[in-house]
């Protein structure tokens, strides 16, 4: 039997169920995680929210006692500790990138900050193969794992208040990507000319927890060629 | 078919919500107030998921282009039909291009307007709940055309499941209430981390600030000194503290994690009735024992 971790139990309310690990942020957490949420299925759970040392099982219905609940995620943990299978393989999933100022408002303040160059940026900022943990904050935004520690950057003090669709930014020690326009806090480095959300699709989203994200600088013309593709997109003509 | 001649100041088109699809960011969505919601569609013997329009501060003004049956449930905005009053909490006949308006305020916030068969908007992601970059359009406009499913001449017989839910004391709230609006609560994941000071301003009768269909945000602060969380999940009826002390009570299109510590977890019947308080009402968490 592998290592298990003790997990501890929490009723958020009378319909949902938190299960947690311990508060670290590591790739063998979320692991065990997306094993257990795929090992779990009932009729009257709804939902089941993968963060990064959580999940939280929401149920249709008000339960009076969630004791059996956690019997049930406890020995379903049992088992796949006990029956370890191979995560079924990665797909590696790769973003073009522009960076520039013209669409990236905070580059040049950033850069500053950070005393690096834009080529050295950008080249820390493709290295990494990012492991998409989990989706949250909104529809398609991807918490992603593997952001290299010099590009590091506390959050902006005050917000920006709109923050443009497909920008990619960097907030503290994670990046990410806003699949949406939004009021935002993370530094805005680059902009991806591709759309990572359609509701029309039966998977609305371009890669799933588990895979791997990797980013590919790209210049104007490039990028104008994918935005323009994006653009004559029937699904932006609904934004 | 109904003909929106005014708006109202935000009207959307809601059902249940959008349930399965947290895991990719997307919140439930749905009727904010869900006992007025499951009222609507029970006094016209709809299923229990028909979808309903559900209006803020009235403000509104229908024209139905078919004869069919309505109810009005939550939020009292004094409705009529071609200047007629109509009660709250009834199934009402109209007749091709009859008109309803909303008037005065009298209670509530929201207002659900139930049709016979239910709404009939295109479904995105097995819902109809208007909700923006998920569905066309996040707010009905002047001009639109709403598709209602056609009723079936015996569709005004009440099932007998509506009728026990029409008989449960639960099923109807008092939204008249002038005085504090009291939540209960179950104590929240990061609740044991607040130091007893804190805990005791929690008792404390607060004041509803800001508000829309993702949160209600609380007028006074919380001076804490509560260690922060790596980011996880959060539900309609959560409540979050920030290190600024701002309290926030997550709703059905708040996001569905968030990195604020958890301390309190609204029972869905409070959430339903704080979605009926405006700005300035006074509310109080109670704490439910367990």
């Amino acid at each position: 039997m592998s290592m298990s971790y003790t997990l501890t139990y929490f009723p958020m309310g009378d319909r949902a169920l938190l299960i947690e690990w311990p508060s670290q942020i590591e790739v063998e957490i979320i692991e065990e995680i997306w094993q257990l949420r795929a090992a779990l299925s009932h009729e009257i759970i709804t939902d089941y929210i993968v963060a990064y040392h959580s999940l939280t099982i929401v149920f249709s219905v008000v339960q009076k006692d969630f004791n059996p609940w956690i019997q049930w995620v406890q020995d379903k943990y049992t088992h796949i500790k006990n029956n370890p299978t191979a995560l079924t393989p990665k797909k590696v999933v790769e973003l073009p990138v522009y960076y520039n100022p013209e669409v990236a408002p905070d580059l040049e303040t950033y850069l500053s900050k950070k005393k690096i160059s834009l080529q050295e940026m950008i080249h820390l900022h493709t290295k990494p193969e990012y492991t998409l943990f989990f989706y949250g904050f909104q529809p398609g935004f991807m918490y992603l794992g593997g952001l290299d520690k010099k590009l590091v950057q506390p959050r902006k003090d005050k917000p920006s208040a709109m923050v443009n669709s497909g920008s990619v930014a960097i907030g503290g020690a994670q990046t990410g990507i806003y699949p949406l326009a939004a009021p935002g806090g993370w530094h805005i480095i680059g902009h991806c000319p591709v759309a990572l959300f359609d509701p029309h699709l039966p998977e609305p989203c371009i890669a799933m927890p588990g895979d791997t994200i990797k980013f590919r600088a790209i210049e104007g013309q490039e990028y104008l060629e994918l935005l323009g593709h994006i653009n004559g997109n029937n699904m932006h003509k609904n934004h | 078919m109904i003909e929106v001649i005014k708006p109202g100041i935000y009207s959307t088109v809601q059902d249940k919500g959008r349930l399965g699809h947290a895991h990719l960011g997307i919140p439930p969505s749905g009727a904010i107030d869900g006992i007025s919601f499951r009222l609507a569609n029970a006094i016209l013997g709809n299923n229990d998921n028909d979808a309903v329009l559900e209006i803020t501060f009235g403000g509104a003004e229908f024209k139905f282009l078919i004869p069919t049956a309505i109810s009005l449930t939550g939020g009292d905005y004094t409705a009529s039909i071609n200047g007629q009053k109509i009660p709250m909490n009834q199934l009402i006949l109209v007749e091709e291009n009859d008109v309803l308006q909303f008037g005065q305020r009298r209670s509530g916030v929201r207002t659900y307007l139930g049709v016979l068969g239910g709404i009939n908007t295109k479904q995105f992601l097995g819902s109809r709940s208007y909700y923006p970059s998920i569905t066309s359009d996040f707010r009905i406009k002047k001009g639109d055309f709403i598709e209602t499913v056609t009723p079936l001449n015996d569709a005004l017989t009440i099932s007998g499941e509506s009728t026990s839910f029409l008989e449960n004391p639960m099923c109807q709230h008092d939204l008249t209430t002038e005085c504090t609006v009291e939540l209960q609560v179950y104590v929240g994941p990061e609740y044991s981390r607040l130091s007893y000071s804190e805990m005791k301003t929690l008792n404390l009768e607060m004041t509803i600030g800001r508000n829309d269909r993702m949160g209600y945000m609380l007028q006074e602060t919380v001076a804490n000194q509560i260690t922060p969380i790596h980011t996880s999940s959060a539900l309609p009826g959560t409540v979050q503290l920030t290190p600024s002390g701002q309290l926030i009570i997550l709703m059905n299109d708040g996001q569905v994690t968030g990195g604020y510590p958890r301390i309190f977890q609204l029972t869905d019947y409070s959430k339903d009735l704080l979605s009926q308080c405006a700005q300035g009402q006074k509310i109080k968490f109670a704490l439910i024992n367990q």
